[in-house]
């Protein structure tokens, strides 16, 4: 019974935790990592699952708070992580073709915005949680959620204007 | 679907100050999948197109997972019938060499009884020669 409400619920999250952690992460092997370990947790508390009203954002909740853990403890020990970090020898080509393509230099904008801004515009304008969702997983008052929203949105968007001027492509 | 450029540029500024709403969002990324969006937009286009994207990413570390078990399933049986081939051969190999050491063993020892016996016989002919010699006297005498 529970494991069947876990393979209905839980299951289909895993593209939207998978997505979630590597926007954080940056690297895809530390975002699979991160998302087979939320799997995990969710899966040890499959018992309790059907008291909690919105899973969906459960889960975003325990992703966030996993991969400020694992960057966290990145800090610490930075030399270590170093060569191991940001490779993904997988989307070698996948890699190669984004990159002539100007939806790459998004990510790039993306990446280079500060943890909280990441975490917001991944989770509304990808994964299209409400604002009401997003509060509750990032922890955040209504106004904070909006003006990170939107400081995210205007700085890529400046930062896209200003390549398109120089013509960098 | 026809949108007015007028529109858009309100809704892009909504956007920006994260006022818009889930369902004019939606409206936007319709606006610029449709590919037929205003040059001026050219920026918003590819951020928009960059969410489309990004939300059609998949999670793809279980399959790969589930690839090497299968494959290392085979080298595990493998392995484990070499160790238990390795285990009877190496047992059967021991038990035999038991054997030989046990028969070497007995082999010692009654060489050893022999030589003790033969030893104490030697010594027993020695005294022998006495009777020789007194069986010889006996018989000069009795001559």
């Amino acid at each position: 019974m529970t494991s069947e409400f876990y393979s209905q619920h839980v299951i289909p999250l895993e593209g939207k935790i998978f997505r979630f952690s590597r926007r954080l992460l940056s690297s895809e092997d530390a975002a699979k990592d991160a998302t087979q370990e939320v799997l995990l947790k969710l899966w040890r508390l499959r018992g309790q699952l059907e008291d909690i009203n919105n899973i969906e954002a459960y889960a975003m909740t325990t992703t966030k708070n996993l991969c400020y853990d694992v960057l966290k403890s990145k800090h610490n020990k930075t030399l270590e992580l170093v060569h191991s970090n940001y490779s993904a020898p997988s989307s070698c080509l996948s890699s190669e073709i984004e990159a002539r393509d100007e939806v790459s230099l998004v990510a790039k904008f993306i990446n280079e915005l500060p943890e909280q801004q990441r975490a917001v515009i991944q989770l509304r304008d990808i994964e299209q949680f409400t604002n009401k969702e997003i509060e509750e997983i990032m922890n955040m008052n209504s106004t904070s959620v909006r003006v990170a929203l939107s400081r995210a949105r205007k700085k890529i968007i400046s930062e896209l204007k200003k390549t398109a001027d120089y013509g960098i492509r | 679907m026809e949108f007015d450029k007028k529109y858009i540029n309100q809704l892009l500024s909504l956007y920006e100050e994260g006022e818009t709403t889930l369902e004019q969002e939606q409206e936007l990324k319709m606006y610029f999948s449709s590919g037929n969006y205003d040059s001026d937009f050219e920026a918003y286009a590819s951020l928009f197109k960059f969410f489309e994207k990004e939300s059609n990413v998949q999670f793809k570390g279980e399959a790969a997972i589930e690839k090497k078990s299968s494959r290392y399933f085979w080298i595990n049986i493998a392995a484990s019938i070499c160790i238990v081939l390795g285990g009877v051969w190496f047992y059967d190999y021991y038990e035999n060499q038991q054997k030989l050491e046990e028969a070497r063993l007995a082999f010692e020892t009654t060489q050893n009884a022999l030589n003790l016996i033969s030893i104490n016989m030697n010594e027993g002919l020695e005294k022998l020669e006495y009777v020789e010699v007194f069986s010889q006297q006996k018989n000069n005498l009795i001559k």
